[in-house]
């Protein structure tokens, strides 16, 4: 039994990787807090912990739930998960992620220098917490841009025409 | 080779009075899959292709075939 009523295996799948690219959205605001924690006074650095800690409870929250479910489905009925990997949403999911390595990749070449020249005092843990943030952005960001692609709304009304063809059964 | 990949799956899909969901259900994919790959958004994997001709009882050159033009 899925989540929601009439939900299929792909469905379900489908809402899944949204939910994950959410969570990794959160994610990405939480080490984006981390990383501006270095630069402020203790007040506001208070205040900035608390956001990263609400944000990365946040998106541990809402995946838990789902993550467990699909684990369940897999080890239940493995089958069905078989066509998942290969929708429009997972190839749009999986593009992004090299979307957000290659954004990584490139960040970290843009702060190598900033590392060695301007701020040799910094914490390394600054530099892994930009560099996670800018990739999880990305991530996020370059997923849901393109998952809301124009899919052709016109299939309402195509399955309204068979509907009311076929008439009541 | 270079060429935009066209289909025809919404005539096959009107011919056999098929709903994008419907299919979706049949093939084992979602309907959003469908309904991008109906749109030339989604390059589905060579399996699906197979699977929707499959289910037409088509060749797959019948549903899917490269724009050259």
């Amino acid at each position: 039994m899925l989540f929601r009523k009439n939900e299929t295996m792909p469905q379900f799948s489908d809402r899944f990787l949204r939910i994950v690219a959410f969570a990794i959205l959160m994610m990405s605001i939480s080490y984006a807090s981390a990383a501006a924690a270095h630069f402020v006074s203790d007040d506001v650095y208070d205040v900035l912990r608390t956001v990263r800690k609400i944000f990365g409870l946040g998106a541990a929250g809402i995946v838990i739930i789902p993550f467990l479910q699909l684990m369940r489905i897999r080890f239940k009925n493995e089958p069905a998960c078989k066509n998942e990997s290969e929708g429009f949403i997972a190839d749009v999911y999986a593009k992004s992620t090299i979307n957000a390595f290659s954004a990584g990749f490139v960040g970290l070449i843009f702060l190598e220098p900033f590392a060695a020249k301007v701020t040799p005092d910094l914490s390394p843990a600054f530099f892994v917490q930009t560099a996670l943030s800018l990739m999880m952005a990305v991530l996020g960001i370059n997923f849901f841009i393109k998952s809301r692609a124009d899919d052709g709304e016109l299939d309402d009304e195509f399955d309204d025409e068979f509907e009311n063809e076929a008439g009541p059964k | 080779m270079s060429g935009e990949l066209t289909n025809r799956i919404r005539v096959y899909r009107a011919e056999h009075r098929l709903s994008q969901g419907a299919l979706a259900g049949i093939i084992g994919v979602s309907r959003k899959t469908i309904s991008t790959i109906e749109v030339g958004k989604f390059v589905p994997s060579t399996v699906i292709a197979l699977k929707i001709a499959r289910h037409f009882g088509v060749p797959v050159e019948d549903i899917f075939a490269l724009n050259t033009e």
